[in-house]
């Protein structure tokens, strides 16, 4: 691909992520905050999300070989070659068009074009689901907790072990002192990979509802859809209010030039995502109630399973690299 | 790439719609046949999770008629082949799958299912 040695542009003055307040309608918003973000950046962020991170990779190689099961919100597809390496089927569930095209191509594996609502799978089907960085940018609780919910129930009910299993990764409010993230503080951190995270201190507590940019340079990639640019009022990102569309339109000034003239470069366009940060505790919290509402029983470390119904057991909960992971299993039900 | 496996495991989800919609009708469509690795345990392992007389009219909607009309009570090495032919080398890259219940019209373009809904349409 000729974009294949586009990198990260240089730290300059980057904008700062904005705390936003409860969208008034949640599907539009999210529309517009994060899916039509996702289309326009495909390229550039795929190109930024190469690496598997290791505790996924680690439950994945811990399943049993020749499992089925599902990634969703599976973005470019990067868990795909990885489940292969593990013996296992995957297939990859994810809103974007643009990065399922690259998980098609790039990781090769079958691709559904669904967001983290989708429930059209059959009872029974999956025997583990994994869901990495995607349900935090659901908007209000109910939704998070639907997305759970449709991610419990295609997974296998089995009596005995081994159990289906699920993993879900979600971004941190807690952000660790070298974090490249410093949420919640009003230092201005310019990650490696593309992603500017920081945030301003709100006076009245947790900002937990942030909209991130992500700053794309325009010269290095070609051009993406424009319309997203998100005319915030927040003096923390200055640079945002100059940026003009960069797509050429035929009212420019200028006249035609010959074909290989180097143009000035574009100033690079911003586009915000929406995410919600997951506060210690609420990935749990979220998990248990979607299994509740879902009819499971929820077994607590050291208690014994029910011998009837379906229940649910949260393996481990833990923060890693400014992340909440959880792992949970179902079973029950013969 | 759909694969008859993904098929056999999607099934309408509009709102409200519960009747006939599983599994969804081909139409108006693009069949490639590539071959895959052949794994007979993970085939072996799926079978308890396989709706077979989707996977059976499914095939045969699609010119394949290797597959007995009732699943057989313990499969042959040869009937697990032609099953790991149906279920992993079959792809659907482009068509249509329609709910049978409501008429919902799922695309398949570039080998990847839309499954989206409009809002009002998710059971949200």
């Amino acid at each position: 691909m000729s974009t294949a040695e586009a990198g990260p542009s240089k730290p300059r003055s980057k904008p700062l992520p904005v705390p936003v307040e409860p969208f008034l309608n949640p599907a539009d918003d999210e529309e517009r905050t994060v899916h039509s973000v996702y289309e326009a950046i495909a390229p550039h962020f795929s190109q930024t999300r190469h690496k598997p991170w290791p505790l996924i990779a680690t439950f994945l190689h811990s399943l049993p070989p020749n499992a089925i099961g599902l990634d969703s919100g599976a973005g470019n597809g990067k868990y795909l070659p990885v489940s292969r390496d593990a013996g296992l089927e995957m297939i990859a569930l994810d809103r974007s068009s643009g990065l399922l095209e690259i998980a098609r191509k790039e990781n090769g594996g079958e691709c559904v074009r669904g967001d983290l609502g989708f429930d059209g799978w059959r009872r029974g089907v999956f025997d583990f689901a994994i869901s990495v960085a995607a349900i935090h940018h659901l908007s209000t609780p109910q939704r998070r907790r639907h997305s759970v919910q449709v991610l419990l129930r295609p997974l296998k009910l089995s009596p005995t072990a081994p159990y289906s299993r699920f993993l879900i990764y979600v971004w941190a409010y807690e952000q660790g002192e070298a974090s490249k993230r410093k949420m919640g503080t009003a230092a201005k951190v310019v990650g490696e990979d593309g992603d500017v995270v920081a945030v301003e201190e709100s006076v009245d507590g947790k900002v937990q509802d942030v909209l991130v940019p992500w700053v794309l340079s325009k010269k290095k990639l070609p051009a993406a859809k424009s319309g997203n640019n998100i005319k915030s009022t927040s003096s923390t990102i200055p640079s945002v209010e100059d940026t003009k569309p960069t797509t050429n339109e035929s009212d420019s000034p200028t006249p035609p030039t010959t074909t290989d003239a180097e143009p000035t470069p574009p100033p690079p366009q911003v586009f915000h995502r929406y995410y919600h940060l997951f506060v210690e505790g609420e990935l749990r919290e979220l998990v248990e109630s979607a299994g509740k509402e879902e009819g499971f029983v929820i077994v607590q470390e050291g208690e014994e399973l029910p011998t009837q119904g379906k229940w649910l057991r949260v393996r481990g909960v833990g923060w890693e690299a400014d992340n909440w992971w959880l792992e949970g299993e179902v079973g029950g039900e013969s | 790439m759909v694969r008859l496996i993904t098929h056999n495991m999607l099934a309408c989800h509009v709102k409200n719609c519960t009747k006939d919609n599983f599994p969804l009708a081909f139409s108006d469509v693009e069949l490639v046949i590539r071959p895959a690795p052949e794994n007979l345990e993970f085939i072996n392992r799926f079978l308890p999770k396989l709706d077979w007389k989707a996977l059976v009219d499914t095939a045969r909607s699609l010119g394949d008629t290797t597959l007995p009309e009732t699943m057989p009570e313990s499969f042959t090495e040869d009937e697990l082949r032609a099953l790991h032919h149906v279920l992993m080398e079959m792809h659907v890259e482009e068509g249509n799958m329609t709910c049978r219940g409501c008429g919902h019209v799922y695309p398949i373009s570039n080998g990847i299912p839309n499954m989206l809904l409009a809002e009002h349409e998710v059971g949200r």
